[in-house]
Order: structure tokens, then C-alpha cells, then sequence
């Protein structure tokens, strides 16, 4: 097993399944990513991201029926596991103890310094 | 939009089908399919298909393609990597004899490779830390005269080079240099003697000299400027600051210094302790305190013209222009054409044979034979190992056998041997390291004066080389074994290791002893030949007397005081002045115009005092030897040699006494004629020589020392000089020794041979005690069997040792031959009076390899010999 960091694209990939709920497979998360994030990702790059993260564990999936512009070919449906929901709350915390310990000075005048 | 239209391309669509992996296709597909459909309804089809495209070229990522049946063993390898170095070394620790021969004899190798290897790094470093270095230049001359042998000359005239800074586009600077500034620099307790340069004020413009004080575009503009080095400046003044100061150097002036400069680095072509203003020419040649040159079309070998070309000009606009600059300037000279080329700075060294360089010179010549000689002994330990390894092969067939039975390709096979020869070389590039420590300090103390041009560091990179080159080594010496043990058939292997036709390589065997030991005695041989021939040097007969002379090296003092001193010495005996000592090759030229043919000519003198012909015994043919010149007197008496007058076309030598030359505008006749003798070095015939007295030439003086107790003598000699120069050590030195230093450098020949040559001869040999050692283990039972009918030791010795024989006496054959061919047509050719091959030399080296391979050999026949028939018959 790979190791458990989270990365920062990862870390949009999970939340991006999350924010899909039941409707997470390859196409769509690919769109929500390029429309909210307003970055454009191939569908290989999310490819290679979704393998890491269900090898670590994040998330897990499933495969369902096709629908005909598909050709009938199947899709699978992501979700996230409860150790991937750990890891972007843990992320998540970091992130904000950090922010927390900034010096106000430092935010009122982000180029004082 | 007709539906069928909605398809993504089909080309592509079929290349990820090929390449995706069987499990992730229909979704990755379906995705790509669904994307593409929705693509081409908000940006039409056009943009969807492209789009589509796109992503399948980015889908091709190793988490995505498949995997073959090939990237699956490539996947494998690092096991298989692992699987080899464990067997490669249990199989060196096996055969410790074979390991310890090829290890040795790589890394013996490897060293002398290593060497080469630093000296080539070091070779090339020379100017590299000029920054403009790719776009300076220097100006070569050749001119042409009617008569004389035209050699190219690093130095050009000084008038090129104000035409070229006037007249040439494309060049941003054009820096002359003048060579040869010396004086003795007055400091409040004596003198002292510099030397350097005169140079342009663009000097450090062009070159990336580091200027410590001082302004780089005014230091040199005003005559009487001076620059010194940091090191000089410290001992003239130490703990004060030069600048500024005025320096007084007699028959020179008072010079201002106006910069301090850091001393030039060890790997600079130019090397100087003063640079003076060469505004300081013209004066100076007005006072009459150097020669005059700068005005004369006809001086080739006073000054130097460097140049930076512009950023993104073209050298050949400057070539043209040199080119018609030549063809006009020359025109109206009679007997004079002459022709200029330019040479990059960072092609000078090492670079082509000049005449006239201002400072290091390295040929590259003899780096090539080095690093040729080098690669043969290190291929020589490739063979080695080579031939071991074949030679081993029947031991290893099983093992393959197997191995390929249980699925190995031939590739796979391929890379266990290569793997295991570079593990056989990587550990012995750490001893050839070890080694090469050992040589280096051996290497640099036994060329004299090599720490002038070379600092042979050893940079830590270089030891990365080292590494490459040692898997590169690996590489060679383990192809032919790999290639070899990949093709065994298992089969064949399996069967009976014995039966296999293994030894249908023994003529390629046979082949590498024959060129290893060739090798060895072509070293061998030179080794002997450069040692006659410095044998033969030093015992020739130059027709001059060598013993008993003492020579002073002069250093800018006075001739005439010093003899004054000496003369107060009862032990010498006589004394005069010269401007050469006889033998050591270097030789002055001056112009010399016969009035009745209207020839001009360059031609040999040595300027000495007339009591020079005494002390070296020169045996006067025909007249008189010219009275000292007394200090009013013009130049108008000359001695010349029996060389001389053949040349100028004269019978007997009384016919040319009475005749008169010119030399340079002085008319000179001719008062004597002495019998020629070796007055150069002997890589030169005897060529025509003038003798006359030119004070301003006189840089050594000669005496005759009576009596046996020199060191007193010395003693006296020293004292005298301490009143005439209070700093400067007095340099004497005898005739003999000075000449058995000029021969010296054969004898770093004789040593770097015979050092290559025992190295060679080494690593030869210790191949052949392998293949001794193989052939009598495989031949045992044979052994055992002829001994059981009776054969006897003798009989056994020499049925074992008859081919190795055979080959090493063929080694003989073709390395002799070799050997004389490029000795006697490449080697010797270059010197006048040389030795020949001799029959004597062919034998000793042949006689003290064979009696090497009889020790190598000879033992292990000798064990098989003896051995117990019983045992014999028993093994395996």
C-alpha cells in the first residue's frame, strides 16, 4: 500500500466525488472539476488520480449499467470511504490551525512584510 | 446531424482500444464516448473529435496501457538483477584465481587508463577561463622566403596588427603583444630580474586576466606603464602597495606601476610576471635598448596580434581579409610571400607546432600515442578476461543450460554476464584507484617540468568518470563472453558439458595472447631503442669539448663586469661570453643577405667572445679568429663553419675568407672558417653557422676550471657573482650535465616505456597463467592417462606448453616487426643522427617476455606434470 498523503489535486477529487454524491463517475467529475476549479484535466491524469486514491484506501467503487450514448458501456461509481472522509477532515484541520496561528498583522497587510 | 456523423475518430478509437488495458476499456470508453457526445452538442463535432483526440493521447500513461509480454520480464528485472550479482558473486568467489587475475590485471590496466584520462582532462583546461574564449583569436604567419624552410610561426608583425585595427570590420579589439620585455627591476636593497610582456591597453578587454588594482582600460595606455603580478609585486615591496610607485630598470627607464594583476593561472598559454604599455616600444627602440622591429614588414617574430571578433561575425570575412592583406603588403618585396591564418585560443594548447610560442607548448601528438597506448593495455586487460571467461565456460554451461530451460531468453542471459563483467570491473576501478594514487606522484616527478603547464588535479567529477569509464570497460570485456554464453543451446549444455563444441572460439583465444603479448614486447623493444639511442647521444662525438666547462646563466648582467670578477679566481682559467650553449638546441637566426646574389636568407650564429673557440676546442681550417670588439667598433668580423661556406657555394675555405655579408645592415667579412661540428642538437644536421661578437646577445659566460676541487672553486664563483647581482642566485651549471638534460627527455621515453611495457608484460602474462592454469585442469585426465603409459615430466611439459609457446614466438615475430617499422620510419626518423633496430634489442625484450610466459606457464605444467597419475584419473 502506497503511502497516505493526501495531495492537493487528490484532495479536490475527493471532495469533488463528495460535492456529487450520487453521481460520481469518470465524466462528471471531470466536468464539476473543470467547471469549479476552472482547471482543465484529461480524463488519463484523473485516471491515474482515482487509482491512487483507491489504493489508499479513500475511496471505494462500483461498476453500473451503461447508458445508450455510451454505447451501452458500463460506468463506475465512485464514493467516498470513511478513512477518505478522515483524510480531508484531517486535511481540512491542518489547514485551518495553520490559518489560525498567521499574525493578524500579516493579514490586514498581505504584502507589509 | 445525421447520427452515424457522431463518432469520435476512428483512428484513435482503434489505437486506445490496442494500447488500453482489457479491464479498464468499456469504462474508460464509455467515458470517452459519453464526453465525446456531450462535447459535440455544446461545442460541435469539429472541436469534440480534436477534444477526443486529446485525451486518448493523454490516456496513454503506464496506469493505462497495457502491459506486454515484454514489459512484464522488464518489470521482472530488478529481481533478476538481484538473482545476478548474487550468482556473479558466488561464481568470483568460487574462482578466486580467475577473480584475482582479472581484477588485478583491470585494475593494473584501469590505472594507467585513469591516468591518461586525468591528463586529457587537464590538457584541455588550457584557456578555458578567458569568458570570451570562443571568440578570441591569434594571427599565424607563414612567410615564404625564396631559399628557406617556411614553418609557421605562432608570432605575427606588429604592423598587422595597427592595419587590422584601422582597416578590419567585424573585430572589436585588436591586442598586440610583444615578447621578451626583461630588466632588472632597481629595489632598495639590489635588483631584480623580471620578465614579460609589452601589451596593448585593450589587454583586458580581450582576456580575462584578474586586474586587482588598477584601471583595466587605462593601466596600459601611457608609456613607461607597468603592471606587475601579485606575487612579484609582494617581493619587491612586501606589506606595501605597489601603485603608483615608480620602478627604476636600467637601460630601460623609470616605469610607473599602474595596476596589480593576480598571477597568471597555470593553465594560461601566456604567462608574464610584468605587463608593460607597448606604447613602450617605440621609445624603448628609439634608446636603442631593444631591437628594432615595430616598424618592419619583415619582422616575424617579435610581436604577437590577438583578436576578438565581434559577436556573431563570421572568421572567415577576417580570413578573406588577411588573405588580400597578405597578397598587398608583400607585394613588392622581392623573395617574400607571406600568408596569415588565425588559430582560436582555446586551440593553441594543446594545439599545431609552432614556431615562436610565448609560452606553454603541447603538441597533441603525443597525447594521442599516450591514450592509444593506454587503450591497448586496457583492452589488453579486457582480453584477459575474455579469454578467461570463455575458457571457463564449460564450468558455466550447465548452469545456463538450466537456466534457459527454465525460461531464460537469450537477452536474459546477455545481461547476467554483462552485469557480472561490470561488477568485475567496477571493483576494480576502486583498486586501479587505490593504484592510480600510487602512479600519479611517480608519474609527475619523473617529467621534469610538467607542474609548469600541467596542476594535475583530480577533481571530484573525475572520479565520476572514473566510475563511467570503468562500466564502459565493463561493457567491451564482457560483450564477447555474453554474446558467447547466450547462445549455448541448453540441450547440448544438459547432455554432457564435455561433448559441447566450446572450444570453437580457441582461435580468437589464441588471437588475443597473440596481440597482448605483441603489445608487450612493441613497448619492450622501444623501451630498448630510446635507451640506445640516448646511450648513443651522450657518447656522440659533437665536435666540441664538453668536459670541465662551467656555464653562468647571465640573467640580464653584465658580461663584462662579472668576467672582470672571475678573472680574479686563480682556478679558472680562461673565459668568455656567449649567446648559446653549444648542444643544447637552442639557436639563434638572423637575416643574412649575400651581396652578390642579392639572397636573402634566415642563417644560424652564436654571438661569443672570441676566447669561446679555445675553450671548446673548435679547430680553425683557414685564417683568423676575430679580436674582441671594442666598443666603437661596428660589427664587421665573423668566423663561419665548413657547412656554411658549401652552402654559399664556395670550394675550399680559403676562397671565402675576405668575403663579405650582410647581416642585417651590417656588411661582414668573413675572417675564418672552423670545421663543422654539432653545434645544435642532434635532431639537426650541421647547418651553416656564423660566429661573431654581439655584446647585446651575450647571455652566458663560459670558463675552463682548473683543478680538482670544484666545491671551493664554486664557492669562489658564488662570491664573485654576489658582488655583481646581490639577489639572484648564481645558476652554473657544467656542459656535460646541462647536455645529459637535454637528452633527458629520452630518458622519460625509456622510463614511461619500460613502466608501459612492464605493465603490458604483467597483465600478459597474467592471462596466460590463467589460460595455463584452465588447460591443465581440463586436460587432467589426459594427463593422467599418457602419464599411466608411460610419458614422462619432460615429455608432458612440453605437450602442454607447445602452443603457448607457438603463440608468444609468433608475438615475437609480429611485435618485432611492428616495432621496427614504427621505430625505425616514425620514432627515429625524427632525429638526424639516430640509432637502428638492432637485432640485440628484438631479442632482450623477446628473451625476457618468453622467459615471463615460460614462469607463467611453466608452473602450472610443471603441477600437472607431477601430479599422481591416480588422481588424475580419479578427477571429476
Amino acid at each position: 500500500m502506497k503511502g497516505t498523503h493526501l495531495g492537493e489535486f487528490q484532495e479536490i477529487i475527493l471532495l469533488t466525488i463528495l460535492v456529487l454524491d450520487d453521481d460520481a463517475y469518470g465524466v462528471t467529475i471531470k466536468r464539476e472539476i473543470n467547471q469549479r476549479v476552472k482547471r482543465s484535466i484529461s480524463r488519463g491524469a484523473l485516471h491515474t488520480a482515482l487509482t491512487r486514491l483507491e489504493e489508499k484506501g479513500f475511496i471505494t467503487s462500483e461498476q453500473a449499467e451503461g447508458s445508450p450514448e455510451r454505447g451501452g458501456r458500463p460506468k463506475r461509481y465512485y464514493t467516498v470511504s470513511n478513512r477518505g472522509i478522515e483524510a480531508i477532515q484531517e486535511a481540512k484541520a491542518l489547514r485551518d490551525q495553520l490559518w489560525s496561528q498567521i499574525p493578524k498583522l500579516r493579514l490586514q497587510h498581505p504584502y507589509a512584510g | 446531424m445525421p447520427e452515424s456523423y457522431h463518432t469520435p475518430p476512428a483512428l484513435y478509437a482503434r489505437l486506445f482500444r490496442k494500447i488500453c488495458r482489457d479491464e479498464l476499456f468499456e469504462e474508460l470508453h464509455g467515458d470517452l464516448m459519453e464526453e465525446f457526445h456531450l462535447n459535440s452538442e455544446e461545442q460541435g463535432v469539429k472541436k469534440a473529435r480534436s477534444l477526443y483526440k486529446k485525451e486518448v493521447i493523454k490516456l496513454i500513461r503506464p496506469s493505462v496501457i497495457k502491459r506486454s509480454q515484454k514489459l512484464k520480464h522488464q518489470l521482472n528485472n530488478t529481481t533478476m538483477f538481484r538473482n545476478y550479482t548474487k550468482v556473479a558473486f558466488r561464481s568470483l568467489a568460487k574462482n578466486k584465481l580467475f577473480t584475482f587475475i582479472n581484477i588485478t590485471g583491470l585494475a593494473i590496466g584501469m590505472s594507467v587508463g585513469l591516468l591518461i584520462v586525468n591528463l586529457v582532462f587537464d590538457a584541455l583546461k588550457f584557456d578555458q577561463f578567458h569568458t570570451k574564449k570562443d571568440r578570441i583569436y591569434r594571427v599565424l604567419t607563414t612567410p615564404k622566403r625564396v631559399g628557406f624552410r617556411w614553418d609557421e610561426t605562432a608570432t605575427a608583425p606588429n604592423l598587422l596588427g595597427l592595419k587590422m585595427k584601422e582597416e578590419l570590420p567585424g573585430v572589436e579589439e585588436v591586442v598586440r603583444i610583444r615578447r621578451r620585455f626583461s630588466g632588472r627591476i632597481k629595489k632598495e636593497d639590489g635588483s631584480l630580474f623580471t620578465q614579460g610582456i609589452y601589451a596593448d591597453d585593450n589587454f583586458f578587454k580581450v582576456f580575462s586576466f584578474d586586474l586587482k588594482q588598477g584601471n583595466p582600460t587605462e593601466a596600459l595606455a601611457n608609456p613607461f606603464s607597468i603592471i606587475l603580478t601579485e606575487t612579484l609585486a609582494e617581493t619587491l615591496m612586501p606589506g606595501e602597495n605597489a601603485m603608483g610607485k615608480l620602478l627604476t630598470i636600467p637601460d630601460r627607464g623609470e616605469f610607473l606601476v599602474t595596476g596589480i594583476v593576480a598571477d597568471p593561472p597555470v593553465h594560461s598559454h601566456v604567462k608574464f610576471d610584468v605587463i608593460v604599455s607597448f606604447n613602450t616600444v617605440a621609445p624603448l627602440e628609439q634608446q636603442g635598448s631593444i631591437y628594432e622591429a615595430s616598424t618592419d614588414w619583415e619582422d616575424f617574430s617579435s610581436s604577437y596580434v590577438y583578436f576578438l571578433l565581434e559577436e556573431g561575425q563570421n572568421l572567415e570575412n577576417v580570413q578573406a581579409w588577411l588573405d588580400k592583406a597578405g597578397e598587398e603588403i608583400y607585394e613588392p618585396y622581392e623573395n617574400l610571400t607571406t600568408t596569415f591564418a588565425t588559430q582560436s585560443i582555446t586551440s593553441i594548447v594543446p594545439g599545431k607546432d609552432l614556431n615562436n610560442q610565448i609560452g606553454a607548448e603541447l603538441i597533441p601528438l603525443p597525447i594521442i600515442i599516450l591514450g592509444a597506448v593506454a587503450m591497448m593495455i586496457v583492452l589488453s586487460a579486457c582480453f584477459n578476461y575474455t579469454n578467461l571467461s570463455i575458457a571457463r565456460a564449460m564450468r558455466r554451461a550447465k548452469e545456463i543450460g538450466v537456466r534457459k530451460m527454465v525460461g531464460s531468453s537469450r537477452k536474459q542471459i546477455f545481461n547476467q554476464f554483462t552485469v557480472e563483467t561490470v561488477m568485475v570491473t567496477v571493483i576494480a576501478v576502486f583498486f586501479s584507484a587505490m593504484l592510480f594514487a600510487v602512479i600519479k606522484p611517480l608519474f609527475i616527478t619523473s617529467i621534469p617540468r610538467i607542474d609548469l603547464i600541467m596542476q594535475f588535479e583530480t577533481p571530484p567529477v573525475l572520479y565520476a568518470y572514473f566510475l563511467l569509464f570503468a562500466v564502459f570497460i565493463g561493457l567491451i570485456a564482457g560483450l564477447f563472453p555474453a554474446l558467447f554464453f547466450s547462445r549455448i543451446k541448453p540441450l547440448a549444455a544438459l547432455r554432457s558439458g564435455s561433448s559441447m563444441k566450446l572450444f570453437s572460439r580457441v582461435n580468437i583465444r589464441k588471437a588475443l595472447i597473440v596481440v597482448q603479448f605483441s603489445i608487450s614486447i612493441l613497448f619492450l623493444i622501444t623501451m630498448n631503442v630510446v635507451s640506445k639511442q640516448y646511450r648513443y647521444s651522450m657518447a656522440y662525438e659533437m665536435g666540441f669539448e664538453k668536459e670541465n666547462i662551467l656555464n653562468i646563466t647571465l640573467n640580464g648582467n653584465d658580461a663584462q663586469r662579472l668576467t672582470t670578477e672571475l678573472e680574479k679566481i686563480p682556478e679558472i682559467n680562461k673565459i668568455s661570453a656567449s649567446s648559446m650553449l653549444l648542444g643544447t638546441g637552442a639557436v639563434n637566426r638572423t637575416i643574412l643577405k649575400n651581396p652578390q646574389t642579392n639572397d636573402s636568407l634566415y642563417n644560424s650564429y652564436i654571438s661569443a667572445t672570441p676566447d669561446f673557440f679555445d675553450i671548446h676546442g673548435l679547430e680553425l681550417l683557414a685564417g683568423e679568429i676575430y679580436e674582441p670588439r671594442q666598443p666603437e667598433e661596428s660589427l664587421n668580423k665573423m668566423v663561419v663553419n665548413e657547412e656554411f661556406l658549401r652552402f654559399q657555394g664556395y670550394e675550399s675555405p680559403q676562397d671565402i675568407l675576405g668575403e663579405a655579408f650582410y647581416i642585417n645592415t651590417s656588411l661582414v667579412t668573413v675572417v675564418g672558417v672552423i670545421r663543422d661540428f654539432n653545434f645544435q642538437y642532434l635532431e639537426e644536421p650541421i647547418n651553416p653557422l656564423m660566429l661573431f661578437e654581439s655584446p647585446p646577445s651575450l647571455n652566458f659566460l663560459n670558463l675552463t676550471v682548473q683543478g680538482q676541487d670544484y666545491v671551493n672553486t664554486i664557492d669562489k664563483i658564488e662570491k664573485a657573482w654576489e658582488k655583481v647581482d646581490e639577489d639572484a642566485a648564481l645558476q652554473a651549471r657544467f656542459l656535460d650535465a646541462e647536455l645529459e638534460e637535454v637528452n633527458g627527455f629520452l630518458l622519460i621515453f625509456v622510463r614511461v616505456f619500460g613502466f608501459l611495457g612492464i605493465v603490458a608484460a604483467s597483465i600478459a602474462c597474467l592471462g596466460l597463467l590463467g589460460m595455463a592454469v584452465f588447460n591443465a585442469e581440463s586436460r587432467t585426465k589426459e594427463i593422467g592417462v599418457r602419464k599411466a603409459v608411460g610419458a614422462n615430466v619432460g615429455h608432458l611439459i612440453m605437450i602442454l606448453s607447445k602452443s603457448f609457446m607457438k603463440l608468444i614466438g609468433l608475438a615475437g615475430v609480429f611485435g618485432g616487426l611492428v616495432a621496427y617499422f614504427l621505430l625505425e620510419k616514425v620514432v627515429l626518423a625524427q632525429t638526424y643522427y639516430h640509432v637502428n633496430v638492432g637485432i640485440l634489442e628484438v631479442l632482450s625484450a623477446a628473451l625476457l617476455l618468453f622467459g615471463l610466459a615460460i614462469l607463467a606457464v611453466g608452473s602450472q605444467t610443471w603441477k600437472a606434470a607431477r601430479a599422481n597419475p591416480v588422481d588424475s584419473l580419479r578427477y571429476e
